[in-house]
């Protein structure tokens, strides 16, 4: 196999030895990747030589720490077993691309590498008085380039919108090796938006290596509250009057009871619903919104739920999706958030054990089903379906199945080099 | 009659004697699938669509010449069925196709460089579809934009998208060039406002894509000035009509003091529907304080400079011309002068700030800007200049006839940056383009992150081609200026014909990605050609 | 060349980023950019700068204009865009290119006034002739045309009121000409002129139903020295004062008022309707665009016989604004916006003011559409 020899020595050339491994234990570690080598680059320029290097050698690229999970289905390779007919294959992991490059504190960004974790991310901002905005803490476990390459859709907040529309500009290497880097503005009015391109595409259209990233000041002070409705109709109409009138809670959620065994939040409250709130920004705005949060809330027969629980909620909030349970999502929008909700109870009956209503806009949110482990995935698919929804599940990143991106992807990687348990 | 000098009795030209193209064939297929009446090759209105409002092109006219790039045949389509048709048609015959909204861009995008088929949409402006539940509204793409703000108006909602061309330009068009309104630091641009569109791509398909569905497709459409599609329809994110309006204005020493105040604003998280700050010389010509309500009484020079700004702003007719023009063709003393003594005589630089919204949300907003900006040293002036620009801010491009009936040009160039950046380019292209023109500028689109400056330059020059020569060069200076300062080529006006040549330097090897877009979208290069430097 | 005196306008119009265009009822009725009120500005003024020779094509966009005159009430200065397009289509009249639609208009112009005298007379109103009255009526063409009985109406109210002196005037064109000044007549507009100023000076007032012939009589033509001492009153204008008289017991519903172009914008007599219809109706309502701002009906400026097809399409988009709030009436004070409206077949019923006064005099039942409506 002197093709893979050489490929070896190639790219251990261009990220350097102690950068490189042949080894199983490290090729075993990208789930059933099984790749010859692995890459650990630490530059713009090391990525860029590395795909094309990949390029010559006719193999394939996978990106670790992009967002293409590597528990995920990844194109079987015979067991780990080499073939000869099979095209040698590259994992580039972006662990060393931790750097923040730029703090710039006047403008409130950040441009940072793409193998950083959030929480580092968040950590370091936070000494300049900055965060990345209210999100839940699951997504912080995951990398800049893991958010942005497939954004799970946790990473929104009613004030500050999803976590990668504050994403002004990107550093990309295409599988060809030439280094994009998107001009920084606010806005432009230049063409096409391809650093959108870039984002949510895994890493199948290139090798995200660094974005800018809006911040915000920490908060000057923040504030939750609760309110019990009768119905999942009256709560969501609450939410939906609130946020019309101008209000930007940093969340918004609405939990169902009324179909729902309603294990998964509020046992204490059969056949009800509840709507949890959390504020943050400058103390005048704050108080004024959880002041007119109450006045809406009892136009619409809300009672206030004790400050204590309020707390509880919007510190546990962001995990409301545990583990055992199995979940699947879909955008609605408020004309519809109630029957959707309704439409997938009575499909799936007892068994739902949580109906919720999260990612408010003043537009629609996202309603989330989540049934026992053991339910039959196909029925959770047949619930949303009968809803009118698209149903979603663990993996989030479901778009990009749009023929003409499938084209645009064989466009810009003619040989199929770059990996994607999403596409293959 | 002599009103501009260059009224020459040549030879009268019929519209272009020569086409490019072999009409007749092209002009019984498109007869085929559109009613005879909805498609023409007549000569009056070949020559109504023969430009935009790119202001190079009315140099031209001044010159005599209107048929600036005249299009074959026009054809007016009523449903996205009929623009497939076209499309198809366009690919079959491999002629350009250029959709057309209500050719009010400024940068040449909607001209029909290499003659074709202009498919104007303005028939197609229906209201689709409206939820005021969900706060969406879906309309044609060919609505003009004052008249789809009065459809939702009257239904109790706006867009909260204002720019000063709303009476002449489409909602087409908006999402072609990224377009951008005056409240955009309330409701955000077009782009932001857009929920999902409708587009037949070059390849003859049509394509729905969504803001849940298809974001990374959503945001190539838009902004792609025809290149790769013809926008045929549009959801829009809508907002309730404001309960209340409110303005306040302030004085600053200068630019730099009025940014750092603009910046705070937004970083605190507030909303204003305005944000606009003028330089001096801008200042001075808006007119520091109400009129008819003074706030302030300044004595002594700054005084008399306010006075003067303000006689020249209601000075009328040939006087006007005349004083214009004198000053235009001394831009260079005059920017010096000004440079030189604004800040000593000049009224400084003016700062509007209005909310909109719930009464007691604008309330609080109001007082909590107020209570920075007046941390940050800005005089109060009260609600009289807001007020004041809130009545006239549409009227602005009314100032543009006299200029050029008179031998000048004015024209504008936006550009964008982050705050840190925002000075140097402030000052950069104010250099760039102040040794042949008098520039002013505001800037009235502010970000968390940054901001954009508006430009405005005037220069006298009525002879041909010395009028063309003088304006490529101030827009080769000002954008290698912007440039080189690591701004954007362009906020919300687009790229066209004007900026073609500076998008290499804008996308660097993004551009070849564009390329291989466009390639997929449009195999046969029929759509919008020449723009864009594709 | 007489463009000349427009030189100003058409100087600006050209190089206008078209601001007033979203105003123009004909180019929105038929989107094509060669008709909104910037391009026919500047067709004519590369016609008079000799940039480009008359074609035969040339004359249409000149016609495509109601002479509702909203850009020029837009139009920070003033441009005179009627005045232009009108002197322009006499120039293409003389450049030997007329619109199709206007063959002969002089002279079917002549014969339907003789044609309409004559069925005055004979209908039971011509007892109502005289010349010897001191307050003259005169009823516009479209009335007599379409709606004889409004000049039943107008006597009804009329003799409600104890003005049982007032009687129809007998003029032969029983018009000031504008229809042949909108035509590009000037000369036959001046004759017909001439005519109706010497039937009406036996008058001491003239109470007119057209409020384009008011605005002839009292603002163009003494400018062209044509003066007469006759009062000319608009109909609205010479009721309004009796409102608070009229034997009527307001109703319960509501309707809208459109303003006509020439009675608002050209006359500015926006409040002696409002006066009258608040008299009949208790909800009187405003069209989002109203007064000064009043879109057209789309029926003026022989727009119906030029392009047909924007009339009715102006006509509709105006109506669906009422429709939207479920309100069946729209009044107005024109017998050519109702006769526009009508032909247009909105759902809702659409009177002259004139109509409903004499209706509400007549009735206390339902409203006249047969409708009660919604009250938002």
């Amino acid at each position: 196999m002197p093709k893979r020899t050489l490929l070896k020595d190639w790219v251990s050339r261009v990220v350097g030895a102690v950068n490189t491994s042949f080894a199983d234990t490290d090729r075993s570690s990208y789930g059933e990747l099984h790749p010859d080598v692995v890459a650990w680059p630490g530059s713009v320029e090391e990525i860029s030589s590395v795909l094309q290097t990949a390029h010559d050698a006719n193999a394939e690229v996978a990106v670790a720490g992009s967002g293409s999970r590597t528990r995920e289905r990844w194109p079987k390779r015979n067991n780990g077993k080499r073939a000869d007919d099979q095209r040698p294959r590259i994992v580039l992991d972006t662990s060393r691309l931790t750097n923040i490059l730029e703090v710039d504190e006047t403008s409130q960004l950040v441009e940072c590498q793409t193998g950083l974790e959030l929480r580092h991310l968040e950590e370091a901002l936070r000494r300049h008085g900055l965060t990345l905005g209210p999100f839940p803490d699951s997504i912080f476990t995951s990398t800049l380039g893991g958010v942005l390459g497939d954004p799970p859709p946790l990473a929104y907040s009613s004030l500050r919108g999803p976590l990668h529309g504050s994403c002004l500009g990107v550093t990309t290497v295409t599988p060809l090796g030439n280094v994009i880097a998107t001009r920084v503005a606010p806005r432009r009015a230049v063409g096409p938006d391809i650093s959108r391109l870039y984002i949510g595409s895994g890493a199948t259209l290139g090798v995200l290596v660094s974005a800018v990233i809006r911040v915000y000041s920490l908060p000057e002070t923040n504030m939750a509250r609760a309110f019990l409705f009768p119905s999942a109709a009256s709560a969501l109409e609450c939410a939906r009057e609130m946020l019309a009138h101008d209000m930007r809670p940093a969340r918004l959620r609405v939990m169902a009871n009324e179909h729902s065994a309603g294990e998964v939040v509020m046992k204490q409250f059969p056949a009800q619903a509840a709507l949890t709130l959390v504020f943050e920004g400058c103390a005048e705005l704050v108080e004024l919104d959880a002041r007119r949060a109450e006045e809406i809330a009892a136009e619409h027969s809300g009672s206030e739920l004790p400050q204590q629980l309020a707390d509880h909620w919007a510190e546990r909030y962001p995990d409301p999706n545990p583990e055992h349970l199995c979940h699947a999502w879909a955008p609605v929008r408020h004309s519809t958030a109630v029957a959707a909700g309704k439409a997938a109870a009575d499909v799936l009956g007892n068994t739902v054990h949580g109906i919720s209503y999260d990612q408010f806009s003043p537009h629609g949110c996202h309603m989330w089903l989540s049934v026992p482990e053991e339910v039959d995935k196909e029925r959770l698919a047949e619930a949303c379906t009968s809803a009118g929804l698209s149903p979603r599940g663990r993996r989030h990143t479901h778009a990009r199945q749009h023929p003409l991106t499938q084209r645009l992807r064989q466009q810009l990687d003619p040989t199929r080099m770059m990996l994607s348990p999403e596409w293959d | 009659m002599g009103l501009t000098g260059t009224h020459s009795r040549r030879q009268t030209a019929a519209v272009s004697p020569t086409p490019k193209i072999e009409r007749k064939p092209l002009i019984r297929a498109l007869t085929g699938v559109l009613p005879a009446e909805r498609v023409s090759a007549a000569n009056v209105d070949r020559l109504a669509y023969a430009r935009d409002q790119w202001a190079r092109n009315l140099l031209a006219v001044r010159n005599n010449r209107p048929l600036v790039a005249p299009p074959d045949v026009v054809v007016w389509p009523e449903s996205t069925s009929e623009v497939l048709e076209v499309v198809k048609i366009a690919a079959d015959f491999r002629v350009p196709l250029v959709p057309w909204g209500a050719g009010s861009g400024v940068c040449g995008g909607a001209m029909a460089l290499h003659g074709g088929i202009m498919l104007d949409l303005k028939r197609m402006n229906a209201l689709v579809d409206f939820s005021a539940t969900d706060q969406l509204a879906t309309f044609q793409a060919g609505i003009l934009g004052q008249h789809l703000e009065d459809q939702l108006n009257l239904r109790g909602t706006t867009l909260g998208h204002f720019p000063s061309s709303i009476h002449c330009s489409t909602l087409g068009g908006w999402l072609a060039t990224r377009s951008a309104g005056q409240s955009s630091s309330r409701y955000g641009k077009i782009e932001d406002m857009v929920h999902s569109i409708e587009v037949v791509t070059g390849e003859g398909r049509v394509m729905t894509c969504s803001r849940d569905e298809e974001p990374e497709l959503l945001q190539l459409i838009v902004g792609s000035e025809g290149t790769l599609g013809v926008i045929t329809q549009a959801t829009l994110r809508l907002h309730p009509l404001p309960a209340t309006r409110t303005f306040r204005a302030y004085r600053f020493a200068d630019t730099q003091a009025g940014c750092e105040a603009m910046r705070q604003l937004m970083q605190r998280g507030l909303r204003p529907a305005t944000l606009r700050l003028y330089d001096a010389l801008d200042t001075m010509m808006v007119g520091l304080s109400d009129e008819s309500e003074e706030n302030e009484k300044p004595q002594g020079l700054r005084g008399l400079a306010q006075r003067l700004g303000r006689r020249a702003r209601v000075m009328r007719g040939g006087l006007r011309d005349w004083a214009l023009r004198n000053t235009l063709s001394h831009a260079k003393w005059v920017s010096k002068a000004g440079e030189r003594l604004l800040p000593h005589v000049g009224s400084g630089c003016l700062l509007i700030v209005g909310f909109e919204g719930d009464i007691s949300t604008v309330k609080t907003e109001a007082n909590e800007a107020h209570r920075l900006i007046q941390a940050l040293t800005g005089v109060d002036l009260g609600a009289g200049p807001g007020l004041r620009w809130f009545e006239e801010r549409h009227a602005v491009a009314f100032k543009q006839s006299p200029l050029y009936a008179s031998g000048s040009f004015v024209d504008t160039l936006e550009v964008a940056t982050t705050w840190s950046k925002l000075q140097q380019l402030h000052q950069a292209i104010r250099e760039a383009l102040s040794q042949d023109a008098v520039v002013l500028a505001h800037f009235s689109h502010a970000y968390p992150e940054g901001c954009s400056i508006y430009f405005t330059f005037a220069a006298a020059e009525a002879q041909h081609p010395r009028a063309e020569k003088l304006y490529d060069k101030l827009w080769r200076r000002g954008l290698e200026a912007a440039v080189r300062q690591g701004g954007t080529i362009s906020h919300h006006h687009g790229i066209g014909v004007n900026k073609a040549r500076f998008m290499h330097d804008e996308h660097g090897p993004g551009l070849d990605v564009y390329r291989q877009i466009k390639g997929l979208f449009d195999p046969k290069g029929i759509l919008n050609p020449g723009k864009m430097g594709l | 060349m007489a463009m000349d005196d427009h030189a100003r306008d058409l100087e600006y119009c050209t190089f206008c980023p078209k601001l007033c265009r979203h105003l123009c009822p004909v180019s929105n009725a038929i989107g094509n950019e060669g008709l909104i009120p910037q391009a026919k500005m500047q067709l004519l003024n590369m016609l008079r700068r000799n940039a480009i020779g008359w074609q035969p094509g040339y004359a249409s966009p000149l016609f495509a204009c109601t002479g509702c005159g909203l850009c020029t009430e837009h139009c920070e200065h003033g441009n005179d865009v009627v005045g232009a397009l009108w002197d322009g289509r006499a120039v293409a009249r003389e450049q030997g290119i007329e619109h199709p639609a206007l063959e002969r208009f002089p002279e079917r112009f002549r014969e339907r006034g003789e044609a309409l005298r004559e069925t005055l007379h004979q209908s039971p109103l011509g007892a109502r002739i005289s010349s010897e009255a001191r307050i003259g009526f005169l009823p516009a063409f479209d009335t007599l045309d379409a709606y004889p009985s409004s000049i039943e109406d107008a006597f009804f109210v009329f003799d409600a009121l104890g003005m049982d002196y007032i009687r129809l005037v007998d003029s032969a064109p029983l018009c000031g000409g504008y229809q042949l000044l909108a035509a590009g007549y000037p000369d036959a507009a001046r004759l017909a002129a001439e005519e109706m100023i010497r039937v009406i000076r036996r008058y001491a007032t003239v109470v007119l139903e057209s409020a384009a012939c008011v605005y002839l009589l009292r603002e163009v033509l003494p400018k062209q020295g044509i003066e007469c001492n006759t009062e000319v009153l608009h109909l609205s204008e010479y009721l309004a004062p009796h409102a608070e008289r009229l034997p009527i017991k307001r109703r319960r519903f509501a309707a809208y008022y459109h303003d006509p172009c020439y009675l608002g914008r050209y006359l500015k007599i926006y409040d002696p309707p409002r006066r009258l219809l608040a008299r009949c109706v208790d909800s009187p309502r405003e069209f989002l665009h109203h007064r000064e701002h009043g879109e057209c009906c789309g029926g003026g400026g022989l727009v119906p016989q030029t392009y047909p097809d924007a009339t009715a399409s102006q006509a509709r988009r105006r109506l669906e604004e009422p429709q939207l709030f479920s309100v069946g009436l729209v009044v107005t004070a024109c017998p050519t916006c109702r006769r526009t409206f009508s032909a247009a077949h909105g759902p809702g019923e659409v009177l002259d003011l004139i109509n409903l006064i004499a209706w509400a005099i007549k009735t206390d039942g339902s409203p006249p559409s047969g409708q009660e409506t919604s009250q938002r």
